[in-house]
């Protein structure tokens, strides 16, 4: 008897880490420590569910401890890849003296305010803040559980609190007393949540620090996680969606005839986004598509081509809106300025091209819905879906996977790739159950970049060769307009379209930075370390190059306008200490140094470079890097090693140009990204700067394409003035 | 109604012959350890062993397996061979996997690029690698872990990371 499976009998959904407890049991769940639903964690949606309430649970907003002792940490935060939800998960598991053999970690629910960012409003992923805004409120929570532990201990032994000593998920006492943490998670419950908790001393930190073992990754490696594009709900079926070729383009008419004739599609659903193509199967979807007959409207959306946005973007910076920052008289200073040196700069459109394409299930009853994919906004995004199907937020449960990826993607403001899911299921009525996926097609074309920007530089320079003042302006497009997070339509200054610039990073006398904000309808967003992809690039540019016009060592030019920056000075003196700064470099190699504070973490690097026929080959890059405490090393070390390849992608390889609005590039041929053969040996050195854990994600990934242009520009003679800087291969 | 031999069993699969490989898989199998990344040969996320060799499952129709055996990652992680134990060993001491999507795909071709060669050095990894693309750049690791999983089968080369 061999199996036969059918495409169109899925089974019912995998039980993964994914996967959560209904609605109605968390609920019920409170801080005060009410024992509910033990039997609700590993239940797949869609079965029926079990009655029985294990009483012999202890379970609080960020944990739960079921009767084995499993500790279950609930990370209000998405894991794209930075490797938070075991970051999160150690904290947890340190102050409450857990058996990391028996942590596991899953998505928290969609609520708030018990699941809220503490340094911004929503439960939200971004700026590479998740362990520095969690790490007291984790280290509370798991102090607070142990407490718990601990009081229902006493009481049952009926010793004093203070004799139990907790460690590796075990509670002992001199007397000889010892239990599991699952013998008494039920009665803690029970127990009196208290107010003030004793944290640990770092000194005596067991888990935190010291290489605990990442909780994901051999999952991970063996193909067992569920991403969003993995989810399989009863009934599901899949949806593709054909959208406008030219960014905010109207669809005039279209024919579902051929895309209806192809076996296995079921529907053909207008949306606000496109034409949604829903099938028994993905591929039987993408083949609908294909058959589909949409004619758009020639006149409407976004038709300018780069040349033309590039134009744009000049004709901007002559009359920026805002003034962003004004220190002294700038034009005054460049007036008695020694000499005056200009600099102009120009970046691409980037796309983020997570190696997961954007992908998630829903389905919706009538009266509630449940989305399942790698949520990064997760509030807005639920605020966004409740919206559309005109149902209380409270109605749409979210459940946030980890994501195959992400950069800033899937935290688009206006929600755009879970809002569509809301309107597709709105098309579908009750019952509907559908996952929408993206190709790579649909990916790499459908907007939402790291915005194309133009820097203009006026330095005016002392007569000892130091800046005096700087003039400068930035074009590029906002990212809050027009979006909930924003200021609806009113233009207001956006520092994320400036942040990390010259005057911002280096003690500079006098200096006036402007932007400009363009007029361009091409959809943009965050993108990993959002306007340091730029001003990182730019700045480190201007300073080494008049470090070179004026005979300065490169590295002593820089610490000159540091000294107000003394953790920005010291990884950039322990990258070129690294990297051997100062001795001879054999003929057609140069290092390039570069350095930036961003996501109030400091991070050098020194790359070494070399130019044969004008080839680019980067060999080696020494990094510092302080993210104030190193919780993980390990991943500190994982996330600036990816963060270099991430970064030399974008330097290298990486833009999206238009023709006519229509975005040139579709796939990994035109849209490369590097490969093992390109990436550079890394070295890393962590300095503990601070006495608080401030981000890693991001702050990694800008400083190389700076220091490989600037090495570009040591070899050649030639000013970089655009990125990228490699033909595609 | 495609019959396929995957992960060691009979399999009857209801799909045209038309569809790819990767889709029967997801969608008809309901093994999701395959990887969808580009649909087009140019990623690896897809990477399956097809006759013992290592194949991009999105460019492959399901009609065109015929009686070659299939193996995926839920194959591998179940019951692995020497090789394969030896790459997920290494990928799991290194903590290779950032966001993890590609890792499948990765330690697909590692599996066959230790299987097809007698000796590994970075020139090797080079050429058996560079067809898996990793957005998160987990390469220095993908390398060293390589490099680990060669020396405990014995395939050590010069040049290592």
């Amino acid at each position: 008897m061999t199996d036969v499976i059918s495409g169109d009998r899925m089974a019912g959904p995998k039980v993964t880490d994914g996967l959560r407890a209904s609605r109605r049991e968390f609920v019920a769940l409170s801080l005060r420590g009410i024992a509910a639903g033990g039997l609700a964690l590993g239940l797949a949606p869609g079965t029926a569910r079990a009655a029985v309430i294990a009483p012999a649970t202890l379970r609080q907003s960020f944990l739960a401890i079921d009767a084995e002792g499993t500790v279950t940490v609930f990370a209000k935060h998405l894991d794209m890849g930075q490797g938070i939800w075991s970051g999160l998960a150690q904290i947890v598991a340190e102050e409450l003296d857990a058996d990391w053999d028996k942590v596991r970690v899953e998505g928290a629910p969609a609520r708030m305010p018990d699941y809220s960012h503490t340094f911004f409003s929503g439960q939200t992923t971004g700026g590479s803040t998740s362990i520095a805004n969690s790490y007291d409120q984790l280290r509370r929570a798991g102090a607070t559980a142990r407490a718990m532990l601990v009081a229902a201990a006493a009481r049952q032994w009926g010793v004093a609190a203070s004799g139990i000593e907790t460690r590796d998920g075990k509670l002992t006492h001199p007397s000889g007393k010892r239990a599991g943490y699952g013998e008494f998670a039920g009665l803690a419950a029970q127990e009196p949540v208290p107010d003030k908790v004793a944290l640990k001393d770092p000194a005596a930190f067991r888990i935190i620090g010291k290489g605990a073992r990442r909780l994901d990754t051999a999952a991970k490696h063996r193909g067992q996680i569920q991403y969003g594009i993995d989810t399989r709900l009863a009934g599901m079926l899949h949806a593709v969606v054909a959208r406008a070729p030219a960014f905010g383009a109207k669809i005039l008419r279209h024919d579902a005839t051929g895309a209806l004739a192809i076996q296995g599609v079921r529907y053909v659903l207008p949306l606000p986004s496109g034409i949604a193509v829903v099938a028994d199967n993905t591929w039987a979807a993408m083949r609908g598509r294909d058959a589909l007959v949409v004619e758009w409207h020639a006149a409407t959306g976004e038709r300018r081509s780069s040349t033309a946005l590039a134009a744009h973007l000049g004709d901007a910076l002559d009359k920026p809106q805002f003034t962003v920052l004004e220190r002294g008289d700038a034009a005054a200073a460049l007036k008695g300025s020694a000499k005056v040196v200009d600099a102009e700069f120009a970046f691409p459109y980037l796309a983020h091209a997570p190696m997961e394409p954007l992908a998630l299930a829903g389905r919706f009853d009538g009266k509630s819905a449940e989305l399942w994919g790698g949520f990064q906004i997760v509030t807005i995004n639920q605020a966004a879906v409740a919206e559309v199907l005109g149902l209380p937020a409270a109605q749409v449960a979210m459940t946030t996977l980890n994501a195959g990826g992400s950069f800033g993607r899937r935290a688009s403001f206006d929600s755009d790739w879970v809002a569509e899911m809301a309107y597709l299921l709105k098309a579908m009525g009750p019952g509907a159950a559908v996952q929408i996926t993206r190709t790579r097609e649909d990916d790499i074309t459908g907007g939402y970049y790291r915005p194309m920007t133009r820097h203009r530089y006026r330095v005016g320079l002392d007569n000892a060769g130091r800046i005096a003042a700087v003039d400068m302006t930035i074009a590029g497009q906002s990212i809050f307009y027009g979006t909930p997070t924003g200021q609806g339509d009113i233009p207001q200054a956006d520092m994320l379209a400036v942040m990390g610039h010259i005057a911002e990073r280096y003690d500079i006398p006098a200096a006036r930075v402007r932007w400009a904000n363009p007029d361009i309808a091409v959809p943009v967003t965050t993108f990993r370390s959002i306007g340091n992809t730029h001003t990182t690039y730019a700045k480190e540019v201007v300073v080494d190059r008049l470090a070179r016009m004026t005979g300065i060592d490169a590295l002593d030019y820089r610490l000159a306008m540091l000294g107000n920056a003394p953790r920005q000075a010291a990884v950039l003196r322990k990258a070129a200490a690294m990297a051997g700064w100062g001795k001879p470099l054999p003929t057609g190699h140069a290092i390039g140094l570069a350095v930036q504070e961003s996501e109030s973490s400091f991070c050098a690097q020194a790359a070494l470079v070399e130019m044969r026929k004008g080839d680019i080959r980067v060999h080696k890059v020494h990094c510092a890097i302080d993210c104030g405490i190193a919780l993980d090393p390990g991943n500190v070390r994982a996330q600036v090693e990816g963060g270099i390849g991430f970064g030399l992608t974008t330097a290298l390889y990486s833009a999206i140009t238009l023709t006519d609005g229509v975005v040139d590039q579709s796939n990994f041929a035109d849209y490369p990204l590097l490969r093992i053969d390109g990436m550079p040996a890394i070295d890393v050195a962590i300095i503990n700067g601070g006495d608080r854990p401030t981000g890693v994600g991001e702050p990694g990934s800008t400083p190389i394409g700076a220091a490989v242009a600037i090495a570009v520009e040591r070899l050649t003679g030639k000013p970089v003035t655009a990125w990228p800087l490699a033909a595609a291969r | 109604m495609i019959r396929v031999l995957l992960n060691g069993k009979s399999v009857a699969l209801a799909a045209d012959g038309d569809m790819p490989l990767l889709w029967a898989l997801r969608d008809v199998a309901g093994m999701t350890g395959t990887k969808f990344g580009c649909g087009a040969g140019l990623c690896g996320a897809c990477t399956v062993h097809v006759g013992g060799a290592a194949v991009r499952s999105c460019g492959l129709a399901l009609g065109d397996i015929g009686e070659a055996e299939v193996r995926t990652i839920e194959g591998v992680a179940a019951a692995p061979d020497a090789i394969e134990a030896a790459v997920l060993k290494a990928w799991d001491a290194h903590d290779v996997a950032q966001c993890g999507y590609c890792q499948p795909g990765q330690v697909m071709a590692a599996v066959a690029l230790l299987q097809d060669n007698e000796t590994i050095d970075d020139a090797t990894i080079d050429a058996g690698m560079a067809g898996n693309a990793c957005r998160c750049a987990t390469y220095v690791r993908i390398r060293a872990a390589l490099h680990d999983a060669a020396a405990a089968l014995g395939k050590t080369g010069t040049g290592t990371a």
